[in-house]
Order: structure tokens, then C-alpha cells, then sequence
């Protein structure tokens, strides 16, 4: 362990240098966007210091910047960590937390709210108001539990089932979505497709409550498991072997994952490359070891996603551009390049 | 961050926190050199509306108050073409702060726009925003004029529009055929099912106004693919095409070209194809969609072969 802290930036340095970035970038989103209200006008307006300013002003500091600002941090951090902990739990590089049926599951939820539930209620005021997120929610979840007890048997349960289950659910999952997009008006068409693409302008002070409590809990409780999280990658006998409960372990992996994909689902719709490119980016730092991989990612993951709604918000503003277009369009070279540096040693 | 805090032993407490402060600072330059901005509120009591749906665009130049326009949604881009408007993104999705930052006093659009979050938040902001009735019906377009033209001080130009609107569409039912002709609008795509118009379009309505039946108004009730077999099977008499279509097929012998089965129909026997302009069936039924309709009414009475492509207005 001593030798690995030295050959390695220490952790503290690293949460500081990321945490400092985070810092840096939350200050420019509350700062910059469509409207010029200039650093120190947004930060009087944030702090109530500035009893001159305009109300709108006020308005779009704490009511528009502020929100946004937190929940991209939030989904961001969730998103991040749930993919560290996927790619740790199926040992697989390539995990994310769509592969447990989450990602298809809410989206199917979503569509059925937007196209069947739209349809009678009526498309006014209702896509932010709730129906959509929690039928998303509800649908990454029953995925979720269907993926993991077609996983699960007397012996346990089989990651590799529970993967192609996994990719069973989300080809089901599709054709539903493809049905409903056929019958679908236009308007729905339209909102469906504007659904998948994600977006955090839905922030507001009553889903931040929501998005903090789970940032908050994951980030506890996948800290608790990380040292298991660890033994689990060297093999399931192997961390049977160590006195680990590995039934239990996973359960509880799946489980939080599962929750914290669903909220950042039904908070900011779907947000592509967070969970798979950052744990990636992070482990360039932290090497494998989850206690010190889990809050770098958590940090990078608010990082990279913050700056994307910042790109989202402001390079065509007045008009918006959804942030998952970002999030691929920045993560995915990022992801290749660091392919091409390893590319030597995975050979 | 409260949970890397928690996460980390008191002394990383001390430099998250020292690192946060230290950046603060490293913040407040730029702030403090940067010259006061955005603070120009109140000033003039003008009208700024932001028109956010086609029908309220095409209202709002029609009665000539085209000054109070400060922006416009996706879905007006064609009427404003010409304008140096900036465009606000779709209707459905609008950004609260690209629209506030363009100061308006009013968002006017149909129930459609949205998200709710956006429309509170310009509402709080003291915006005025209002959702125009967006209905096809002569009452649901007087309620979207009058409240316009109240708006916009634009009374007299109302109450001429509102009473040649009347008037046109008093004319049009008067039309009435003993066998009533069969028209569809088709989107063509190479290589892709035919989509076709069916209720509750703008297209249907635009239909039915000119006096003839759209015969997928009893199996759709939108915009969706149909088989080429279906069609013949209609046997309309007449097909509508978006100009844009007809001119990338060139003409009815290129829709054959792609849809032979098409051949089929009495609309290519008598060469009754039509190229209509987009922008009077999209985003909802205007003043465009009335005057294509009477166009297209003409074009039915009118005895013999129909004039390949319908002149634009105007």
C-alpha cells in the first residue's frame, strides 16, 4: 500500500485539485449564460447583496443558474459513481449503468407517460410536473428487478446472466419503445425524442431535495462497500474466500446503482457517457481501488457534465442544445484517446 | 460535496475548504474589474413579445405589429425568414433564461409550449406569458386575434381581418359537391413508406374546408406511414405534396418513379398532383392554411387537369 501511495498522486491532492475545478466551473455557470449579468451582479444577486438589482436578474441567478448548476453537480456525481461501481461489480471496462436494464427500463417508462398517459391528461404542464419522471423511475427499476432475478438462482447470482439479461431487456425495452413511437402523434414524437436526449433545465429547488438525499446516501454507502467493492475484483471465490457476504454485496450494489440511475433518469432524462467515460478518466488517477476511485469520478462526473450544460446553455443561446449531445460530444474522444494511450498495454 | 467531506479526514476538510476559499478570491478579480452589465431594466414601456407558435407569428405580422416581435419560436422560422429575428429554440422547449435574456414583456404561444418550469419561472420573472387558444375553430382564431390586437393596439386591423376571415370561410361552405373528391397529402421519402395526413391535422382541416374528403381521416388520426397498397386502394382523386417534395421528385413521373404502385390512382391519371407550400400546414391552422384552402378549392372546381403547382399567395 505504501508503495502504490507513492507512485500514485496522493488522494487528498487529487479530491482537492478536482473539487478546486468543480468550485471554479460551478462559480462560471453561476456567472455566464445567455444573459449578461456579469460576475459580480450574478454573485450579488446570488447573495442577496445587491438590493439594486433587477428582479429578473434575481430570477435567473436563483431560480434558473443556481438549480441548474446544483443538479448537473448532483446527476453528475450519481451518474459517475454509479458507472465506477458497474464496472467494478461486472469487472467489466465496458459497463455502464444502462447495462443492468436501468437506461431501457425508464425509458420505456417515459414513453409510455409521454405518448399513452399525454395523450389522455393532455400535453400542457405535464412534462416536467412529474407523470414522465416517475413512470421513468418506475421503469428503470422494474427493469432492474427482473434483470436481477433472471440473474439470480440457488447458486447465486451470475453477473454474465444478469449481463445478457441485461441486453435481452433493453432489445425488449426497444421494441416497446418503437411501438410506441409508431403510434405516437407528432407532438409526442417529438418530446419523446427530445426526452432521450436529457436535458437539466427541469431543475428546480423541489428535485434538488431529491437529487442531494440520494448523492448523499450513495455516496455513503458505496463508500462503506468500497474496500469489499475491491476483494470483488479479484474474483467472487476469491471474495468468498476473504469472509465476504458476495450475495449480499451485489444485492446491495445493484440496488443502490439501480436507485441512483433511476433518479438522475427521472430528474435530467437520459445522460449518456457520465457513468462509462468518467470512471475511466478517474481510474487514469486513482488506479482500481474504489475508496480512492469513488469520489474522484463523484467529482469529475459533476465536473464534466457541470461544463456540458454551461457549452449546452450558452454556444446557440437564446436556444438550448439538450446535454447529452455534449456529455458524448466531449466524452467520447476523451474516452478514445485514453484507448489509444492504453492501447500498448491492453495488447 | 457534502459527501466528500464526509468521506475524507479532518485535515482534507481543511484544504477542500482552504482550496475553496483560495478560488474564491482567485474569482473575485475578474469580478471586480468587470464593468457593470445587464442592469438595464425598466426604461421604455414598450410591448416585447416573444412569440412562440406559428399561428400567434403569422397574427402578430398580419395585423402589422410585426415591431413588437422580439424573438420567435422553431416553428415561425419560415415566417420570419426574412427578419433578423433570433429564433428561441422549439416551443416545447424553451429556455428560461434565453428567453428572459432577450427581455421580453410577454410570451404568447399555444397551450403547447413549455416546459412548465420555463413558463413559471418567466411568470416570476414578470413576464407575461399566455397560452392563445390554438384551435381551428372561427371562435378559437377571433380569441387569438382580438387578444393580439388588444396587445398590440392593433383594433382596426383585427376586426378587417376577423371580418374577411368570415367571409372567406362563409364562402367556402357554400361549396358543396354531391360527390365530394378524395384528396391526401403524402410525404415521400426514398426507399421509406409513404406518411400521410390523417385527423386532426392541419392538412385535414385545410381539406375539408376546400370541400373534398381526406379518406385516412377514419384510420389515422396523425401523420403515419401507409402502405402503397392502401392508397390505391383509396383511390384518391387527388394528392397533395409539400413543394419541397415535388420539386426534389421532379413532378408526378418521379413520384411514380418512386411509389409506381401509385400509378394506380386516379390523381396521377389525371394528373392531379399538387405541390402546396409547408408553411401553410405546419404548426397549426393560420391564416396561410385558409388561403391555401381556397386555392385548392378553386383548383377542384376548376374542370379538367389541375395546375401542376398552386401559386403562392400574394
Amino acid at each position: 500500500m505504501e508503495h502504490l501511495m507513492t507512485r500514485r498522486i496522493s488522494l487528498r491532492v487529487l479530491v482537492a485539485i478536482s473539487a478546486a475545478l468543480l468550485y471554479l466551473v460551478m462559480a462560471g455557470s453561476i456567472a455566464l449564460g445567455p444573459m449578461d449579468i456579469g460576475f459580480k451582479s450574478a454573485f450579488g444577486a446570488l447573495l442577496q447583496l445587491d438590493s439594486e438589482l433587477p428582479e429578473y436578474a434575481r430570477v435567473i441567478v436563483q431560480e434558473v443558474r443556481l438549480p441548474r448548476t446544483l443538479l448537473a453537480i448532483a446527476v453528475g456525481g450519481m451518474l459517475a459513481m454509479c458507472g465506477a461501481v458497474m464496472q467494478g461489480l461486472f469487472r467489466n471496462p465496458l459497463a455502464d449503468p444502462g447495462i443492468i436494464g436501468v437506461s431501457a427500463g425508464a425509458s420505456l417508462g417515459a414513453a409510455i407517460a409521454i405518448v399513452l398517459l399525454g395523450g389522455v391528461v393532455g400535453h400542457t404542464a405535464f412534462l416536467t410536473l412529474g407523470t414522465v419522471p416517475l413512470f421513468a423511475f418506475i421503469g428503470g427499476a422494474l427493469a432492474t428487478f427482473a434483470v436481477y432475478y433472471m440473474g439470480t438462482s440457488a447458486q447465486g447470482t451470475s453477473v454474465t446472466i444478469m449481463l445478457l439479461a441485461g441486453v435481452a431487456l433493453a432489445a425488449m425495452a426497444g421494441a416497446g419503445l418503437g411501438l410506441l413511437n409508431y403510434f405516437a402523434d407528432d407532438q409526442a414524437l417529438r418530446d419523446l425524442s427530445l426526452w432521450t436526449m436529457g436535458s437539466l433545465a427541469g431543475a428546480s429547488w423541489d428535485n434538488l431535495a431529491l437529487a442531494y438525499a440520494a448523492l448523499l446516501i450513495l455516496a455513503l454507502m458505496f463508500w462503506r462497500l468500497a474496500k469489499p467493492l475491491n476483494a470483488l475484483l479479484l474474483g467472487e471465490a476469491e471474495a468468498r474466500h476473504m469472509g465476504i457476504d458476495v450475495q449480499r454485496l451485489k444485492r446491495k450494489l445493484i440496488l443502490f446503482t439501480a436507485a441512483g440511475v433511476g433518479i438522475t433518469v427521472a430528474l435530467a432524462g437520459m445522460i449518456g457517457f457520465i457513468g462509462l467515460v468518467v470512471p475511466h478518466m478517474a481510474r487514469q488517477f486513482t488506479g482500481p481501488a474504489h475508496e480512492r476511485l469513488l469520489p474522484v469520478a463523484m467529482l469529475l462526473g459533476a465536473l464534466l457534465l457541470l461544463l456540458s450544460d454551461m457549452i449546452a446553455r450558452t454556444v446557440v443561446a437564446p436556444l438550448e442544445i439538450p446535454v447529452g449531445i455534449i456529455t458524448a460530444a466531449i466524452g467520447a474522444p476523451f474516452f478514445l484517446l485514453l484507448l489509444f494511450k492504453q492501447r500498448g498495454r491492453l495488447a | 460535496m457534502k459527501p466528500v467531506i464526509s468521506h475524507l479526514p479532518a485535515t482534507s476538510k481543511r484544504f477542500f475548504v482552504a482550496a475553496l476559499l483560495g478560488l474564491s478570491t482567485v474569482c473575485a478579480i475578474p469580478a471586480l474589474a468587470e464593468p457593470e452589465t445587464g442592469a438595464k431594466a425598466g426604461g421604455s414601456s414598450d410591448v416585447r413579445i416573444i412569440s412562440a407558435g406559428s399561428t400567434v407569428t403569422e397574427m402578430l405580422l398580419a395585423l402589422g405589429a410585426k415591431h413588437h416581435m422580439i424573438a420567435a419560436d422553431l416553428t415561425s422560422k419560415a415566417l420570419v425568414a426574412d427578419t433578423e429575428l433570433p429564433i428561441v429554440g422549439y416551443h416545447r422547449q424553451l429556455s428560461a433564461e434565453g428567453l428572459l435574456s432577450l427581455m421580453p414583456t410577454h410570451l404568447l404561444g399555444s397551450d403547447e409550449m413549455g416546459p412548465e418550469t420555463t413558463l413559471t419561472l418567466l411568470q416570476s420573472a414578470g413576464v407575461d406569458v399566455q397560452a392563445l387558444p390554438s384551435g381551428n375553430s372561427l371562435t378559437d382564431f377571433n380569441a387569438r386575434i382580438d387578444k393580439l390586437a388588444t396587445l398590440t393596439d392593433t383594433r382596426e386591423q383585427a376586426d378587417e381581418i376577423k371580418s374577411r376571415v368570415a367571409a372567406q370561410i362563409a364562402a367556402l361552405q357554400q361549396y358543396k359537391s354531391a360527390q365530394p373528391m378524395k384528396v391526401m397529402f403524402m410525404m415521400v421519402a426514398k426507399g421509406r413508406p409513404m406518411t400521410v395526413a390523417g385527423q386532426g391535422t392541419t392538412t385535414n382541416t385545410v381539406i375539408e374546408l376546400a370541400g373534398a374528403v381526406n379518406p385516412v381521416a377514419a384510420h389515422s388520426n396523425s401523420y403515419k406511414q401507409i402502405s402503397s397498397e392502401a392508397i390505391v386502394q383509396m383511390q384518391p382523386d387527388v394528392i397533395l405534396l409539400a413543394e419541397r417534395t415535388y420539386k426534389k421528385l421532379g413532378g408526378i413521373a418521379g413520384l411514380v418513379a418512386e411509389q409506381p404502385l401509385l400509378a394506380q390512382t386516379p390523381a396521377v391519371q389525371n394528373q392531379r398532383v399538387i405541390a402546396i407550400p409547408s408553411a401553410a400546414i405546419q404548426g397549426g391552422f393560420g391564416l396561410a392554411s385558409l388561403a391555401l384552402a381556397e386555392r385548392l378549392q378553386g383548383e377542384l372546381t376548376h374542370a379538367g387537369a389541375v395546375a401542376a403547382v398552386l401559386p403562392r399567395a400574394e
